[in-house]
């Protein structure tokens, strides 16, 4: 504060120094940058409203949260809903179900839509190409209370799937078949989604490339191998690593219209946790705000992680 | 990773272990401190209560309320929701109340939306909660305000059923003499459950002369014969099915948990069990937990053993109490377990719908050679009516309360109220935001009917209508003075006893028992068969076999009330525990569902279920019942 003082007190203090004209002044560039900073405005304040300020309703998993107490006046006990989730017998199971389905379904939906993007491309003529591409994608659109039930319907003891294989299996009521159910059913609904985003980066890819190899003879094979995979090899990685920091995500709203207590064992995962204790045993909104708070950091964690060794092994910067 | 860095993470890592050693130092309260109910606060000297019960405030006065936007019945206005139902305009008219909506949600989001408010410190001033850890939440935090000077307020039959008739649903909500609701109450005895078996599958079966209450074996022994003569049943009956093993001789849902309609809970009672009820030790004088009860044990043994022999529906696991209410109305399903009012929901669709299909209605199987009893609660709270503290006016929780209780039961409201009584104008009773039943209304309403019913037939009153709903000749109505005066003496003389009879019926028993249900009461004392009757006169059979019949549903439940049968109680009715709010989300939630399903299905042999008892008692099962024992000590209900 003082060396501002003695800043002004070292200003002459004359006529000419008044009239002087303030050294700041709007840049073309400053401009831009405004109008930028601007367009900007509306989506952080959507996030700062949607995002950031309930981020401190995480406070409740800290407190033994009653609704008559309100969050200001609950009675705050530390980690005691996190010891409470860490030691209920079913969090071990809860904790590997989530993670199980969660990479399975990453990994299959990862490979096969890159595949189905490559043969898209391959694909000579431009009208099959893009009624191919609507009908994958068409799935993507639906939503899984609507599409849930059908499944259901399909794979009863008198459903579709029992009456082409000629068996009497309720698939979604084996411990057996659920989880390869929820993963299959998961990747057929949103590979065209992926599907398309790849296409899209290898739509970009410099057709000189290709004409170059094919001088040089290399076949359908090696082209794929050598150009287009390395040239999408960008937004791989960046769908990998998003698809990682949403490793605790394995579908609630899938999950939560298919299963049945009996399917506990191997399809109850974080988030249907969160929701019954929540919503259908008796509102205990601490606990599930514990489990809430426990798959954000770990998603936080992973996504750092993933993001680390995407950096190192490729240079890959999102940020 | 550079120095900064490193400093913040070893500080994170020291808040986070402190953090866990404190946590570990958290223990739920397992006590349990009865607070004495006290008395209610005196009546003012000289005040006259039973006119300010139902007088209007000098100037409007603005309440906030919340309440349930329910699917509209038949009948009532299109459009009606509780903003602007005809409930508003009523109160406005005779209170001078004006009633603002801050909360009109769907029944699953109005606990939510509530609880939201609540939290936020803007509660309405008056809402209705069914959930009893709300209301324990908001007495422990001294949001409620103290309803005890309105109390007298109360019309005299209800204060008459809160202090005579159930006193201890009020002591529930007492305490050191402030009262924190107007609990809302029912007769307990109407979740009494029944067995309800497809008549005309018996009859193909060859199945005839079945007693009231069949054995476990029987019970056995006939879904065993709905299989074996699924063929015939399929080309016999009109069945949606393809095949005959898609019949389902015994439906439930997957809700196993849940104690209603169409659920396992029938076969559970019948083996004197029933989920997260707590049950006397007569020797022990202690309540002990029906989830891990002998009773529970056989309960599954036996439903295990019908599920291997298919005579459960296969499919149970993944559906739910909608999905077998659609297996009902396609005429698939041959036994179903139910309260008493379930002929008069799907069944009666399925009667009216499928030629030839007719039920009957036994009380629930015997097992083990002992006589099964429907198992009830004690004492019955459904719900609590609540007024926020910061209320000004608490009376008038009372106040609209008795109005609506004026309208809903008093015979001449239309009269006295004017149209806007009818659902027609947008009077809808499930949406008005606080209100109480009379607990013992439907049993006088039972026992009227009867009595209407048997004397109108006896002093000759026949009526019956054709397929196209016309009253067919010879039938008895309503005369007009001219007709009336057009009789002979011998004839009006008989008029009259006839018409006084009739008269002793209310209003809505005349619309619907009488409209409904005589012309079917009517044909069944001719010994007209189902399957003869008009298409109009059938569709009495729903509400017959509910509250009319000699053996219905509401004679179950009138002589439970009255104690010439017996029923087994849950003994647990209080308000939330701490223990309860701990770990009953994972003992009910998780654990016992997925148990007894596995167990039913047979993908755990049932010796499984002493491993679970275990389980169940080590993960908090042994501290719930240590504190229920404690609340049991303390609040013994009257007859114990």
């Amino acid at each position: 504060m003082s060396n501002t003082n003695n800043a002004f007190a070292a200003q002459p203090l004359d006529g000419n120094s008044l009239s002087r004209k303030p050294k700041f002044k709007i840049t073309s560039k400053t401009k831009t940058q405004l109008i930028m900073w601007g367009m900007m405005l509306p989506s952080f304040v959507l996030a700062l409203i949607f995002n950031i300020v309930p981020l401190f309703g995480l406070i409740i998993a800290f407190q033994k949260y009653e609704v008559g107490a309100g969050i200001w006046k609950s009675q705050f006990v530390d980690v005691y809903n996190f010891t409470r989730l860490f030691n209920r017998p079913d969090f071990g199971r809860v904790l590997f179900n989530t993670v199980y389905i969660a990479i399975w379904k990453i990994a299959l939906t990862t490979v096969l839509s890159i595949i189905t993007a490559l043969l898209l491309n391959e694909m000579v003529t431009n009208r099959g190409k893009k009624i191919v591409q609507t009908i994958i994608f068409l799935p993507y659109f639906l939503s899984w209370a609507l599409i849930g039930a059908v499944f259901v319907d399909m794979f009863g003891i008198d459903g579709a799937v029992n009456a082409l294989l000629g068996t009497k299996i309720d698939f979604l009521a084996s411990n057996t078949y659920f989880r390869p159910i929820i993963i299959l059913t998961d990747v057929w609904k949103n590979i065209g989604y992926q599907a398309v985003v790849f296409l899209a980066a290898v739509t970009t890819i410099d057709p000189s490339l290709y004409e170059a190899a094919e001088v040089d003879g290399a076949n359908r094979w090696q082209k794929c191998w050598h150009i287009t995979l390395p040239c999408i090899k960008s937004m791989i990685i960046l769908i990998c690593v998003l698809n990682i920091g949403n490793i605790m995500n394995a579908g609630f709203e899938q999950i939560l219209v298919m299963y049945n207590p009996i399917v506990y064992e191997t399809g109850d995962i974080l988030d249907t946790l969160s929701y019954r204790e929540a919503m259908v045993t008796g509102s205990d909104y601490s606990l599930s705000t514990a489990i809430g708070l426990f798959r954000g950091v770990i998603n936080c964690i992973l996504f750092a992680i993933a993001y680390k060794i995407a950096h190192k092994v490729n240079g890959y910067k999102i940020f | 990773m550079n120095k900064k860095t490193s400093i913040i993470s070893i500080a994170m890592i020291f808040v986070f272990a402190v953090s866990l050693l404190l946590g570990g130092c958290y223990k739920v309260d397992e006590s349990y401190t009865a607070v004495a109910p006290g008395e209610l606060p005196a009546k003012k000297e000289g005040f006259d209560y039973e006119k300010a019960g139902m007088e209007p405030y000098d100037e409007e006065i603005t309440i906030t309320v919340a309440a349930i936007d329910y699917p509209l019945e038949t009948g009532v206005k299109e459009g009606t929701t509780p903003r602007n139902q005809s409930f508003n305009d009523i109160v406005k008219e005779k209170l001078n109340i004006n009633l603002k909506y801050v909360i009109s949600s769907t029944a699953s989001n109005y606990d939510r939306d509530l609880q939201l408010r609540i939290g936020r410190g803007d509660e309405p001033d008056m809402f209705y909660t069914t959930s009893a850890q709300t209301y324990t939440s908001l007495q422990n935090a001294g949001r409620l305000a103290d309803l005890g000077p309105s109390f007298w307020y109360l019309n005299e039959e209800l204060q008459d059923i809160y202090l005579n008739v159930m006193p201890d649903v009020l002591k529930n909500v007492m305490a050191e003499g402030k009262l924190y609701s107007f609990p809302m109450t029912g007769n307990p005895n109407e979740s009494a459950q029944k067995l309800y078996v497809r008549k005309d599958w018996l009859e193909i079966c060859g199945i005839i002369d079945i007693p009231a209450q069949i054995t476990m074996d029987e019970l056995i022994n006939i879904g065993e014969t709905f299989i074996s003569k699924g063929e015939e049943i399929v080309s016999q009956t009109n069945v949606q099915v393809s095949r005959a093993d898609q019949l389902i001789p015994l439906a439930f849902h997957n809700e196993v948990m849940w104690t209603g309609t169409a659920s396992a809970s029938g076969i559970m009672q019948a083996c004197g069990a029933s989920p997260d009820a707590y049950f006397l030790d007569e020797q022990s004088g202690e309540l002990y937990a029906g989830n891990t009860s002998q009773e529970m044990k056989n309960a599954l043994s036996v439903m295990a053993e019908m599920y291997k022999k298919g005579i459960i529906d296969k499919q149970f696991t993944t559906k739910n109490v909608d999905m077998v209410y659609d297996d009902i109305r396609s005429g698939k399903v041959g036994m179903v377990f139910g309260q008493w009012w379930l002929p008069n929901g799907e069944i009666n669709n399925t009667v009216n719908n499928i030629a030839g299909a007719d039920w009957i209605c036994l009380d629930l199987p015997s097992y083990g050679g002992k006589e099964s009893l429907p198992i009830v609660k004690r004492v019955n709270i459904q719900g609590y009516n609540c007024v926020s503290s910061k209320c000004k006016y608490p009376e008038a929780a009372a106040k609209i309360i008795n109005l609506f209780y004026d309208i809903y039961y008093n015979d001449n409201a239309e009269q006295i109220y004017g149209e806007k009584v009818k659902p027609e104008n947008g009077f809808y009773y499930n949406m008005v935001p606080i209100k109480l039943w009379d607990a013992t209304a439907s049993v006088k309403e039972y026992k009227r009917v009867n009595s209407v019913f048997k004397n109108a037939y006896d002093l000759g009153v026949r009526i019956s209508y054709d397929d196209n709903g016309n009253l067919k000749d010879g039938s008895w109505k309503v005369l007009t003075e001219t007709e009336i005066a057009g009789l002979s003496v011998a004839e009006k003389e008989k008029y009259q006893a006839q018409l006084a009879e009739y008269n002793k019926l209310k209003t809505r028993e005349k619309e619907q028992h009488w409209k409904l249900g005589y012309p079917y009461y009517c044909a069944v004392r001719n010994g007209t068969p189902v399957n003869q009757m008009s298409k109009t006169d059938k569709k009495g059979w729903g509400i017959y076999r509910c509250m009319i019949a000699d053996d219905c549903g509401y004679d179950q439940v009138t002589r439970l009330t009255e104690g010439s049968l017996k029923a087994r109680h849950d003994e647990f009715y209080g308000s939330s525990l701490t223990t309860m709010e701990a770990y009953s989300g994972y003992l009910s939630n998780t654990l016992s569902k997925e148990v007894y399903m596995q167990i039913i299905t047979g993908q755990k042999d049932i010796s499984y279920f002493d491993t679970y008892v275990k389980d169940y008692a080590k993960n908090g099962g042994d501290s719930i019942i240590r504190q229920i024992n404690l609340w049991y000590q303390a609040h013994k209900p009257s007859g114990n």
